[in-house]
Parts: structure tokens; C-alpha cells; sequence
């Protein structure tokens, strides 16, 4: 088999290969390391390559498979995780000067979880410092996106979206405080999931802030996602905010039916910085919706403007006391972009904190109303892939200035905790044509319903079959 | 050349460092007050760490005043995780 042929499988065709021993978990390990060194001088979406660890568990796999120990439909698939993912024994750098030479003595829950399952690290992801924002060349360079290496695969789990792309890697781990998980999956043409905060444990991974951070998975299919929460979600002794909420049987969404399902498409605010070719390819991936027995239902998300304010309140408080004492002792370390955002932080009030946090009751309160006449809403993933240099060339200002706020899509669901995911629905026209996404968001713990609805679209489009060139 | 007294009165509030509100002016945050506000966090930031905070305080001023604003009835309490986990 070739590996060309092997390197854009889904877990369904990989697992099957996998388990009746038509495919070797070594050649498989072996196909991808060979992809990562082909393409990784060009991409930049690895940090650390951990081949021999690879090699190890792919043989120990292997062996596993043959003796009939099959632990499931991740057993012998590669995995990386963004590089703020504790490792035991494998570097662990989150981006960052600060702590890149950091091999942490522990495992973080989420990897833990799917190690367990038998997937097999193959690498540490590329990322922006700490998970912070947009615009930083990052400890090891940026990420390039594999539709375009002049454009940007946004952040912050940039390597992740970019790996996916790529065909470097089939399934990845990210993690969204504001939109770091979907923006990416948007940029790269892949699909990304946030959780409901405590879904998935945060244990082991670096913190950007406590209240708004989330764990998630990234792959380049709806039902590659639900594979993966199924196996990290749940709760979680670790973690305090892990929730102890029942885990379902997500294949069983995977059912292509959506007739019913009430889609609720925002009047107002959401669309106001959406470029007319995005709002186009919405507009046709809501209409084959329709077409699939969908119904559409107007509905108006109240005080959303405040959104944006709040966030930033509350992440640049949470990081600014996360990060307290890293900034006191080796500030000089920081990307110029975080240290200034985190020293902006320490100037934020106790009172506005708590406002934003007052806020936050009043958000959720609405997403429940929200909820009540529609069954999913749909949201823009923001726009196309910006151009690299536009946003490197930020951190070079003495005093930057402020970065276009992240798109308040991407932050009602980490302010109000609820699940959202993010998959491909089109291309710009282009030169260079770059992959456009639609979000899609539900109630807290319902992320079943995103897979029905993102697997079902997936099964009559296929925008996520497309590969990138890798020529530019 | 003649000065205005706006000019003159903006000149004042920054230079003085004080944060009087000029006509038709955006409320300036003196480096002053960021000093002596970094040093009772502790923090004790450099003035030309400072310059740079100032810079991005007074940029998002507007933003904040939108949240300070809204108003809030008194029985709703702060959230940290969802509502009905």
C-alpha cells in the first residue's frame, strides 16, 4: 500500500487495516515520520518529533494486535498534541523560552487518556506562546499554512490545524480560550471541537485561564473528532472542573439523519466583519442543511457586543496572576506581543473582573433562552487564513498596536461554556484559495449533536477531502 | 505661535501626569498613576514597560466602558464554570 494512500485515512479505514493486520501500526509510524521529515522544514507544525518513542509503541502495538489485544479504533493510529500538553519524559515547551526545556515527570489527563486507547505520540505541536493570541513568531517560528506557506494557519494551535492539513499527522489535540481550536480548523480546512467546559480534563495542560480555557480534539473528519472525545471526556479526579456528567456512545450521532433539527441563524452582530465570499459559502452549506430537512429558525443573541470585553477581561486577569511570577523573575523571555498583554493584565480592576464575570451569568442565562427555539446555532468561523507577515510583523512594534479583537463567535462559547465545533464548508475563489469554515455551537454536553450535524454535512460535501499542493 | 487653550490644557494633563479630562479629548492615563498603581500590586514595572501598558490601556478604554456600563440587577451573582453542569 502506498504511503501516499495510508496518510489521509480516517480512523474508520486505518482502524480497520489496523486490526485485521493488513497494515502494521510500524509502517504506519514509519509513513507519517517519513511525511513529517518531508514536510516539516516548510510547514514548521512540530516542535519535537519523537520518532524512537514512536517506533516503540508502534512495535509494542503491534504486538498487542497480534495477540489479540485490540484496545479499540485508536489503537496504532498516530496522535500529537499541541505542545502545552504535559508529557512524561517528552520536552514539553508550550512555545515558550521560558519553559523550553521543560521534560515534565507526569502525564497530562488528555494524553494519558489516549495513550491508554493505544494511539501512539508521534510529536509535539507547534504553537503561539503559552496559547497567547495572534501575531508571534513563536519559540520556533511560525506555522505556515499548507494551503498557502505565505499565509497564516492561525492560532493558537497552529501546528495542530497546520499537522492536520499537512497529512503530517491524522489526529491532533488543541486547545481553544477563545476561538484556538476553531480558528485554525478554519484556516486549515480541518475540523475542530471545543467542548463544554468540563468535558475534557484540563489536567497537565498549561493554563492560560482557568475559566475560559478548553481541551479539545482536532482531525480532519467529524467522526475522526468523535472518536477522539470519546475517549478523553469524562470526568476526571485531577481536575475539580472536569464534570462528572455521563459520556454517550458518540457513533451513534454518526448517523447522517438530521431531518428535524432546528438550526437558529443570528439576526444580527455575528455577521458584521464577515467578508461577502464567507457569508456566500454559509449561506450554501445552511442551505443544503434545509435541503437535508433541516429547519431554519431566526433567532437574536442579546448583549453579545459585551462578549469581547468580557473575555478580555477575564483572560488577560487569569493569565496576568497565572503567569505572575514567570513574568517577575525572566520577563525578558516572553515574546514582546504576551508580555505586554500579561502586564496590561496586572492593571485590570477587581471590580471590572467581577463585572465580566456578572456578565457571564447574563450570557449563559441567554444562550439557555437561545436554546429554547432552536436545537443548534450557527455561527461564522471568522475568515479566511490571514497573510503570515501581516501578523509577525506586529511583534517588531515598540508598543504594539491592538490586535483586531478575536471574532466574538469564537468567544461566546468559551465566556458561556457551551460546545461548538468548527468543519470546512467551502474555498475562497482566490489566488491562493483558502479553506473557509462554519461553527456551529449547542447546549452544554451536547456535543453529539455536533457531530450529527457536522457528519451529516459531511457526507454530501467534500470540502474536507480536499489536500493541499504544498507548492506555494 | 499662538497656543490654544485646549492645546495647552492637553499638554498640561500629560506632562503633569495628571488626569484631567480635556474638552473633547480622550481621558488620558497618566504614567504616574500607572506607577504608583504598579507599585502597590507590587509589580513595580519600569516607566518604559510602563509607556508600553499605557499605550494599550488607553486603546481599549472604550471597550471596558461598555462593560463598566451595562447594567447588571442585583441578584445575578458571578459565574466561573457553566450553569447546569
Amino acid at each position: 500500500m502506498a504511503a501516499s494512500e495510508i496518510l489521509f485515512m480516517s480512523v474508520d479505514e486505518l482502524s480497520l487495516l489496523l486490526k485485521t493486520r493488513k497494515l502494521s501500526p510500524v509502517d504506519l509510524v514509519r509513513a507519517f515520520l517519513d511525511r513529517i521529515e518531508a514536510v516539516n522544514p516548510r510547514v514548521n507544525a512540530f516542535i519535537t518529533i519523537a520518532g524512537d518513542h514512536a517506533l516503540e509503541q508502534a512495535r509494542q502495538a503491534e504486538r498487542d494486535i497480534a495477540a489479540g489485544r485490540y484496545h479499540g479504533p485508536l489503537h496504532g493510529i498516530p496522535y500529537a498534541p499541541k505542545d502545552l500538553a504535559a508529557t512524561k519524559g517528552i520536552r514539553t515547551t508550550n512555545g515558550s523560552k521560558v519553559t523550553e526545556n521543560w521534560v515534565p515527570d507526569y502525564e497530562s489527563t488528555v494524553t494519558a487518556r489516549l495513550n491508554q486507547a493505544g494511539a501512539i505520540l508521534i510529536g509535539k505541536l507547534n504553537l503561539l506562546e503559552f496559547a497567547m493570541g495572534s501575531g508571534q513568531k513563536g519559540l520556533v517560528g511560525p506555522t505556515r499554512n499548507p494551503w498557502d506557506l505565505t499565509y497564516s494557519p492561525s492560532g493558537s494551535s497552529s501546528g495542530s490545524g497546520a499537522a492536520l492539513a499537512a497529512g503530517m499527522v491524522p489526529l491532533a489535540i488543541g486547545s481553544d480560550t477563545g476561538g484556538s481550536i476553531r480558528g485554525p480548523a478554519k484556516s486549515c480546512g480541518v475540523v475542530g471541537l471545543k467542548p463544554t467546559y468540563g468535558r475534557v480534563s484540563r489536567f497537565g495542560v498549561t493554563t492560560l485561564s482557568w475559566t475560559l480555557d478548553h481541551v479539545g480534539p482536532m482531525a480532519r473528519t467529524v467522526a475522526d473528532v468523535a472518536h477522539m472525545l470519546q475517549v478523553i471526556a469524562g470526568a476526571d479526579p485531577r481536575d475539580r472542573t472536569a464534570a462528572a456528567v455521563p459520556v454517550p456512545d458518540y457513533h451513534q450521532s454518526l448517523n447522517g439523519n438530521v431531518g428535524g433539527l432546528r438550526i437558529g441563524i443570528p439576526t444580527e452582530h455575528f455577521f458584521e466583519h464577515v467578508h461577502a465570499e464567507t457569508e456566500a459559502a454559509l449561506r450554501r452549506a445552511i442551505s443544503l442543511l434545509k435541503e437535508m430537512g433541516t429547519e431554519l429558525v431566526d433567532v437574536k443573541v442579546r448583549n453579545a457586543t459585551l462578549c469581547g470585553p468580557a473575555s478580555s477581561i477575564i483572560l488577560g486577569s487569569e493569565a496576568a496572576v497565572f503567569h505572575a511570577k514567570r513574568l517577575k523573575e525572566k520577563g525578558d523571555l516572553f515574546d514582546p506581543l504576551v508580555r505586554e498583554r500579561l502586564e496590561v493584565g496586572t492593571f485590570n480592576s477587581a471590580v471590572d473582573y467581577i463585572k465580566a464575570l456578572r456578565l457571564r451569568t447574563v450570557l449563559m442565562e441567554e444562550m439557555q433562552r437561545v436554546f429554547q427555539s432552536c436545537d443548534v446555532l450557527m455561527l461564522p468561523a471568522g475568515n479566511a487564513a490571514p497573510k503570515l507577515d501581516a501578523e509577525i510583523v506586529r511583534t517588531d512594534a515598540a508598543s504594539n498596536p491592538p490586535l483586531p479583537p478575536r471574532p466574538d463567535s469564537f468567544n461566546i462559547a468559551n465566556v458561556t461554556g457551551i460546545p461548538a465545533i468548527v468543519f470546512p464548508c467551502g474555498f475562497t475563489t482566490g489566488p491562493p484559495a483558502l479553506p473557509l469554515g462554519i461553527q456551529f455551537c449547542a447546549r452544554p454536553f451536547d456535543e453529539g449533536i455536533l457531530f450529527r450535524i457536522g457528519h451529516a454535512y459531511q457526507s454530501a460535501t467534500d470540502w474536507h477531502t480536499r489536500r493541499p499542493s504544498l507548492t506555494a | 505661535m499662538a497656543v490654544s487653550r485646549r492645546r495647552l490644557l492637553r499638554s498640561l494633563a500629560l506632562t503633569a501626569g495628571c488626569s484631567t479630562v480635556v474638552e473633547g479629548a480622550e481621558p488620558a492615563i497618566s504614567l504616574d498613576a500607572l506607577r504608583n498603581v504598579s507599585a502597590a500590586h507590587g509589580t513595580n514595572l519600569s516607566d518604559d514597560r510602563l509607556r508600553v501598558v499605557k499605550a494599550v490601556l488607553e486603546q481599549r478604554l472604550s471597550q471596558l466602558q461598555a462593560l463598566r456600563d451595562f447594567e447588571v440587577d442585583d441578584t445575578v451573582a458571578p459565574t466561573r464554570g457553566i450553569l447546569d453542569k
